[in-house]
This record gives C-alpha cells, sequence and structure tokens, in this order.
C-alpha cells in the first residue's frame, strides 16, 4: 500500500516539476522574443530585415 | 527537464534560423532593400507616420504619462546599423536564430508536456503558431515594407501583443477543449481583437509602389509558413528525441520510489 502511495505521490512531485520547467522555458522564450522583436535602440537596427519578415510591428 | 528543452529549443531555433534567414535572403529582404530605396536618403528608420500621430499621447487621461515614456523608450533608436552586404545579413541570421530559439522554447515547453507526441501532431502545432504569431494578428496589420505608413509604434505593439495572447489562447481552447463553451469561448477570443480593430494610419500607402508592399505580404507569408512547420515538425522530433527520452521522471519506475 505504502509503495502505490509513494508512487503516486512522486508522479505528482514529477508532475508539478515538469509544470515548472515548462513554464519557466515559455518564460525565457518570452524573453528572448521580446528583445529580438520589440526591444529598442541598437537592437532594433541589426534585427531590421528579421523583423520586417516576421511582421512584428516596426518604426 | 528544464535543461533539456532548452537544449533542444537551441537545436531547432539554430536549424530554422539558418534554414528560414536563407530563404528570407531570397525572398523577402530584396523587396525591403528594393522598398528602401524609395525612402530617401534617410534611408531606413525616419519614422513614417499618417494623421492621427500624437493623438493619443496629447489627450491626457491617467495613463497618458505612462504612454509618454514608453513612447520615448521604444523611439530612442540608436544611428549604429549594420552595413549593407555581409555584416547586415550576419545580423539577419543571429535575429532570426534567436527568434527561432525563442519560439520553440514555447512549442516545445508544450510539446515536453505531451509524452510521445509525433512530428506529424509537431506540424498541426506549427500551424498554431503561424496562425497565431502571423496570419491572425497580420489580418489587422499586415506585414510592412520600410517606408509604409502606420500608426504610432506603441499601439500598434500593443494590438499585436493583445491579438497574439487572444489568439493564442483562443485556438487552444478551440483544439485542446471538448465541451463546446470552451470552443465558443475561444471563437469569441480569437475575433475578440478584430472587432476592436488594429490601429490604423490616417492615409493608407508609403514610399514605395503599392505592388512592392502587396508581394511583400506573399512572400512573409510563405517564409513564416515553412518556419512555423519547420519549428512544429522538427521541435516534435527533437522533443521525442531529447525531452522524453533523457527525461527519467517520465518512466517513473516504482522500484527507485519503493528503495
Amino acid at each position: 500500500m505504502s509503495t502505490t502511495a509513494a508512487t503516486t505521490k512522486q508522479r505528482e512531485h514529477t508532475l508539478e516539476q515538469n509544470l515548472w520547467a515548462a513554464l519557466s522555458a515559455a518564460l525565457l522564450g518570452l524573453v528572448i522574443l521580446y528583445g529580438v522583436g520589440f526591444a529598442p535602440l541598437q537592437a532594433h537596427n541589426a534585427a531590421h530585415d528579421a523583423r520586417h519578415s516576421a511582421a512584428f510591428p516596426c518604426h | 527537464m528544464f535543461r533539456s528543452i532548452v537544449f533542444a529549443s537551441c537545436l531547432v531555433g539554430l536549424l530554422t534560423g539558418f534554414v528560414v534567414t536563407g530563404l528570407q535572403l531570397v525572398v523577402t529582404v530584396p523587396v525591403i532593400h528594393e522598398a528602401e530605396t524609395y525612402e530617401g536618403d534617410d534611408h531606413t528608420h525616419e519614422q513614417q507616420t499618417g494623421a492621427g500621430e500624437e493623438t493619443a499621447a496629447e489627450s491626457g487621461g491617467v495613463f497618458a504619462g505612462l504612454y509618454r515614456s514608453l513612447h520615448a523608450f521604444q523611439h530612442a533608436e540608436s544611428e549604429w546599423e549594420p552595413k549593407d552586404g555581409w555584416q547586415r545579413s550576419a545580423y539577419t541570421l543571429v535575429a532570426n536564430i534567436l527568434t527561432a530559439i525563442a519560439f520553440s522554447l514555447l512549442l516545445l515547453a508544450a510539446f515536453s508536456l505531451r509524452p510521445g507526441i509525433q512530428w506529424t501532431e509537431g506540424l498541426l502545432w506549427g500551424t498554431g503558431g503561424y496562425a497565431t504569431f502571423f496570419v491572425l494578428p497580420a489580418l489587422g496589420l499586415p506585414p510592412e515594407i520600410p517606408g509604409s505608413f502606420a500608426a504610432d509604434l506603441v499601439p500598434r505593439q500593443g494590438w499585436w501583443l493583445l491579438t497574439v495572447s487572444c489568439s493564442g489562447a483562443g485556438l487552444a481552447l478551440i483544439i485542446l477543449k471538448r465541451q463546446w463553451a470552451w470552443k465558443i469561448a475561444g471563437a469569441i477570443l480569437v475575433l475578440a481583437p478584430h472587432l476592436i480593430g488594429a490601429p490604423q494610419p490616417g492615409i493608407h500607402g508609403g514610399t514605395a509602389p503599392a505592388h512592392l508592399a502587396e508581394a511583400f505580404i506573399w512572400r512573409t507569408a510563405f517564409v513564416n509558413a515553412i518556419f512555423w512547420l519547420l519549428l512544429g515538425g522538427t521541435g516534435a522530433w527533437t522533443s521525442n528525441k531529447l525531452i522524453h527520452r533523457t527525461n527519467p521522471s517520465e518512466t517513473t519506475e516504482p522500484s527507485a520510489v519503493s528503495r
């Protein structure tokens, strides 16, 4: 009995861990996306053609 | 888990970034360069706006201060720009790789929660990304060549973000939920930004001929479709090989627990 209970607990634990890993990865993606697609200054001119091609709102 | 998502995303992003840059250099970038020849001396970043510029900032209100600082921040562009030729293409490549890694992180975050995902299902997710990040926002704010008249930047970025968030959430509800109530809520979310309407310039058009602007729309639509299909397909495949295979938690051995 204790084994199944422990397994269920472990499964819930890893599920929660996986969810946090996925959320952190998605957040990192959003930060990079802001940097490439939306940040002003030099990033704008460097990424100019890529931004236009991706149809990000640009100048 | 986190590390394998990031590693897999970098691989997928690198591959997609290289392929798409190659495509862009042949398909979309020549149109951008041609459009710039119509812009005059200050060939890239003179802001072209129609009537209606500044009205939101001048109208006072609670958010006017915030709006003004955002506006100043977003327009604080530097004079530096890469030289045409290899340097410019290299920066385009870097930007494309970063964009691809960023979108891969979003896709693979979702894939990591769907063990056993096949590349064919990945293509469907890619199509969803294409609709969310390209087609639906482009319905209100079509891809623009340099020198196009456009509404002020900050409201356009705001509408773009709103549309992308609503489209992503809406499509997810429509496709992933079984109950009709959720599907209808999803459809409303997808439509809402278009009912509000994208910020439009006072005058439509631009410095370059209209046929160039039109050609650019179809060319970017093509390049972005390839981008998303590649990202979805290779993303699902890589996710299967790297994330699910190396993640021990998914095999959850009871023996390890009872020990």
